[in-house]
């Protein structure tokens, strides 16, 4: 640690901007070190137990067709700082949008303020932080030039149309469409005061597309979405045909189903987004974010059986091009791979900086944010149930009378574990097999509950991108299973 | 930068490259809010947002970007990147300024609240926290719970001189409790209370109300599954109405995107005994809407009228479409939208008490709107919190899901209350609706 002599820093008092000028941060380099040692320094000597700086600078790019015409372009520019300090267990934020040294010491000295704590006195000697050389992720990685490599606009713009003038041609009754493109390149910089000093650069993209079909009254719209992570080529590389023929089939299956009858039933949930009801029901509540409120009620139960022992699950940010994947969390904290559940036995727990102070479960590299707006917490990354032994036929041959959600829409959990979720593209089974499609249906159920009832794993496991809405912001994030037989759930419908 | 150096710059840098319309819409904000957790301060926060939409039009296009670069470099970018773009001429869509933008009426100016010290957030919450808790042995915890303020100016200015800015202000506490009874499941009771400033807060009823709830619901019946009549409570009523404004949206109408058709304006789709009004400077508004983010001055309009669709939501270019006067309902973006501004349902003549029927359900509040609700198809699948008529008396239900089709609960109106009530979603009165599928959870 070096020591600075306050007196030779009046100029931070009296100053300001002769030295932390507006002068906007072009780049994420290692020359800041010094600037934010001091502030990181000023702030500790203020009294804060831990002090965090996050630079973002981002760009966003959406493109949409609707109906076979280019219905909007919208580049999307961000820059700005979160600044959050610990003192004791308390916790202060605070944010702006200017990318600047002035920025970073303004948003210091108001962070202090509502934190309690004032700025030392011109007379003291401050220790300025000491931190590391750049541990820079996005240069290992070789992902400084992503940017470069992307696709130009007229590029997404004719992409997204071809795709949107394949659902006219191949989804039947079709009355309105819409495909859009969207490009996510965020360039973010963590510095803090236990010594991180860490850049990463996340590029994610997504192409999501949706047909509308109407005949004879009955209404039917269908959605699919597919994403990258990682890979400037994506867009290019989009297999188009396999994504209109998805929503061409499942429109045709759908437009005319017929509304599914309320009841429990054994349900089988198909491979992929079924995931979804694992990732809300029970992921969430094996964050830290709900284990230091004592409001999950897996809290006390680490070691214990939560789940029918068919039930393995992992949360991990290293597959490979997967949405949930990173290279480095949002407090600077290399990705892992998490053993939630083996054999229905609770192993871990998802746990950010706080959370693992708070609760003693160790950290995961799970600290997520959506931007420089939110303070980071607990999230999760790839999510799923792993692989079982039988094939999804199993599964549905062993129901008598039961649903096969196929396809799940969206969903939400309530802290007392209880769930639902829109069913998007359902089967009835009769007998072991499929017999009519169904619409309208919506699962419900407690999440507890369920883990106990999952008795089948199939061996199909499948990940698909999402997005992930909690109390640090929306970020994107994998849901995955292999189709699953549930024993008995809920299912709402007319 | 001020608004008029904003205009300024950007007027200079538009000559510089051949740009003649623009316009620019925008907000600046900051918000406080804290949490609390077992008798300590857990987190404070303090956002300063800037968020604006520049669009630059030519004779058939145009290109709009988002940026919170409001410096002038940052102008400069995004006039230049939003020019490219409409020179490439890609969307199917060309709006234009609208002489209304520049129509002359006058914005009061309000006077906001001074910002509350953080530590009087704080203290109040933790005093609300301890409150609850007291209040009942089943009271554990409160696990989710807030307090803050929120304030700022909305501004728009265009190349034809149209300056406008008009301010914001609400201050909001919600408790979120655990009730949780020796042999039962744990439950939750919700409380929110918003109003103009911290002072005005009705801190004593976001308690009260809390810790009434968490008793009621401690004494849970289930549902029983079945088609039945359901009363809404205004918030619900509206939420889910909402979910659906595709049906009085130009814009989603004229995309294909809606559940009616351009033909059916002035068709019957509702009880005769509904009505649904925008009305932006309603009283109860905390925020009144002075204009739109096209510079047009927001008007209070009929959207149904006994049953019928009479006015659509416009911005210019699809009031063009429709040889209409623009509605002052735009929505910035990078495809001109248009949007309600505070739906109202006028009170009915008749009241009733909803419990005075055996088995009867009533609605107060949905839930996973984003998850139930297939706007294009009209169906909605939805959890709620609710009560159930048992024998006279309201009993909380355990959980439940209702589900239907919108256009089908709009013609299954069977009356609106006298009294209504200003909530988050507007301002309504509770609405009686038949054939409502209810499913127990």
């Amino acid at each position: 640690m070096r020591l600075s002599n306050w007196g030779t820093m009046t100029y931070l008092a009296g100053g300001i901007k002769n030295s932390f000028d507006h002068k906007i941060i072009e780049s994420f380099h290692d020359d800041l070190r010094r600037d934010f040692g001091i502030l990181l320094g000023l702030a500790r000597a203020a009294g804060a137990d831990f002090a965090e700086f996050f630079l973002e600078r981002r760009s966003t790019f959406r493109a949409s067709s609707q109906n076979q015409k280019i219905a909007a372009i919208n580049p999307m520019l961000e820059t700005g700082i979160g600044l959050r300090i610990r003192r004791g267990t308390e916790d202060a934020f605070v944010c702006g949008s200017e990318l600047s040294l002035f920025s970073a010491y303004s948003l210091l000295q108001r962070c202090l303020e509502i934190a309690g704590l004032d700025l030392p006195k011109n007379s003291s000697l401050i220790p300025e932080v000491n931190l590391g050389p750049l541990n820079d992720y996005a240069a290992l990685h070789k992902k400084l030039d992503f940017e470069k490599k992307l696709p130009g606009t007229k590029e997404v713009a004719e992409r997204i149309h071809d795709i949107d003038s394949k659902l006219w041609k191949q989804v039947k009754f079709i009355e309105s469409s819409g495909v859009s493109a969207f490009i996510d390149h965020q360039d973010i910089l963590v510095l803090s005061t236990d010594g991180v000093f860490a850049r990463d650069i996340r590029l994610n993209q997504q192409v999501m597309a949706n047909a509308y079909a109407f005949e004879n009254g009955d209404r039917c719209d269908v959605r699919e979405s597919i994403g990258g992570t990682s890979d400037p080529t994506f867009l290019q590389n989009v297999k188009s045909d396999v994504l209109v023929d998805q929503l061409a089939k499942r429109s045709a299956e759908m437009l005319h189903a017929s509304y599914v009858e309320s009841g429990e039933y054994p349900v089988v949930l198909g491979n992929g987004f079924g995931g979804v009801i694992f990732h809300e029901a029970c992921g969430h509540l094996l964050e830290t974010t709900s284990v230091r409120k004592k409001s999950s009620p897996f809290t006390e139960l680490k070691g214990q059986k939560i789940a029918h022992q068919a039930v393995t699950a992992w949360d991990e940010g290293l597959t490979e091009n997967a949405y949930g994947s990173i290279s480095m969390d949002d407090e600077g904290m290399p990705a892992q791979r998490t053993l939630l559940i083996e054999n229905g036995i609770l192993k871990n727990f998802l746990a950010d900086r706080n959370g693992s102070l708070e609760t003693q479960h160790p950290r995961t590299g799970s600290g997520r944010r959506q931007d420089y707006r939110f303070a980071p917490t607990s999230r999760m990354r790839n999510t799923y149930i792993q692989a079982g032994s039988y094939s999804p036929e199993d599964l549905i041959s062993s129901v008598d009378k039961g649903i096969y959600a196929l396809k799940l829409g969206g969903g939400s959990v309530e802290p007392t574990g209880d769930f639902n979720f829109a069913i998007a593209s359902a089967w009835l089974i009769e007998k072991g097999k499929l017999t009519k499609p169904l619409k309208g249906a919506t699962a419900i159920g407690k999440g507890q509950e369920v883990l106990e009832r999952i008795s089948m794993c199939a061996n199909d496991l499948e990940l698909v991108p999402g997005a992930c809405g909690s109390i640090s912001g929306t970020i994107w994030t994998t849901v995955g299973q292999p189709h699953i037989k549930v024993d008995r759930l809920t299912i709402g419908g007319r | 930068m001020k608004k008029d150096e904003i205009f300024e710059h950007l007027t200079k840098e538009a000559q510089k490259i051949g740009i003649s319309e623009w316009d620019l819409s925008g907000s600046s904000s900051l918000s406080t809010s804290v949490a609390v957790m077992g008798g300590k301060v857990d987190k404070i926060q303090t956002r300063d947002a800037l968020s604006f939409g520049l669009r630059v039009m030519t004779k058939e296009s145009f290109g709009y970007i988002s940026s919170s670069d409001l410096s002038g470099p940052g102008l400069s970018k995004a006039l230049k990147l939003a020019k490219d773009i409409a020179e490439l001429k890609l969307t199917d869509t060309s709006p234009h300024l609208t002489a209304n933008s520049t129509e002359k009426f006058a914005i009061p100016e309000r006077k906001l609240a001074p910002e509350t010290d953080v530590r009087q957030l704080s203290q109040k919450l933790l005093e609300m926290e301890r409150e609850v808790l007291k209040a009942d042995p089943a009271f554990k915890k409160i696990p989710y719970n807030g307090i803050g303020e929120y304030s700022g100016k909305r501004f728009y200015l265009n190349s034809i001189g149209s300056m406008r800015e008009e301010s914001f202000q609400n201050a909001w506490a919600y408790l979120y409790l655990l009730a949780e009874a020796e042999g039962k499941k744990a439950r939750k009771a919700y409380s929110y209370e918003q109003a103009l400033s911290f002072a005005d807060l009705k801190i004593n009823k976001c308690v009260q109300d809390t810790i009434n709830s968490g008793k009621f619901v401690l004494d849970y019946v289930p549902a029983s599954t079945g088609k039945r009549q359901v009363c809404f409570h205004p918030k619900a009523f509206l939420t889910l109405l909402s979910a659906f404004s595709n049906i009085w949206n130009a814009r989603l109408i004229l995309d294909g995107k809606s559940l009616v058709k351009r033909d059916q304006i002035g068709a019957t789709f509702a009880s005769t005994s509904f009505s649904l009004v925008d009305s932006p400077r309603h009283p109860f508004h905390l925020n009144p809407v002075w204009f739109d983010d096209e510079g047009v001055k927001a008007e209070e309009m009929s959207i149904f009228e006994g049953g019928v669709l009479r006015n659509l939501v416009h911005n210019e270019e699809t009031a063009r479409a429709f040889g209409k006067k623009t509605t002052g309902n735009a929505i910035s973006g990078p495809r001109s939208s248009a949007s309600h501004h505070y739906l109202t349902v006028p009170a009915g003549t008749r009241e009733q008490d909803w419990a005075e029927e055996q088995g009867a359900v009533y609605v107060e509040e949905l839930h996973a709107l984003h998850a139930g609700i297939q706007s294009l198809q009209g169906s909605f699948s939805l959890p709620f919190d609710g009560q159930i008529a048992v024998d006279g008396k309201k009993r909380s239900i355990e959980s439940g899901l209702i589900s239907g089709d919108i256009l089908s609960l709009l013609q299954n109106i069977v009356f609106t209350g006298k009294t209504c009530e200003a909530t988050t979603a507007g301002y309504a009165p509770n609405i009686w609706v038949d054939g409502i599928s209810v499913t127990a959870g």
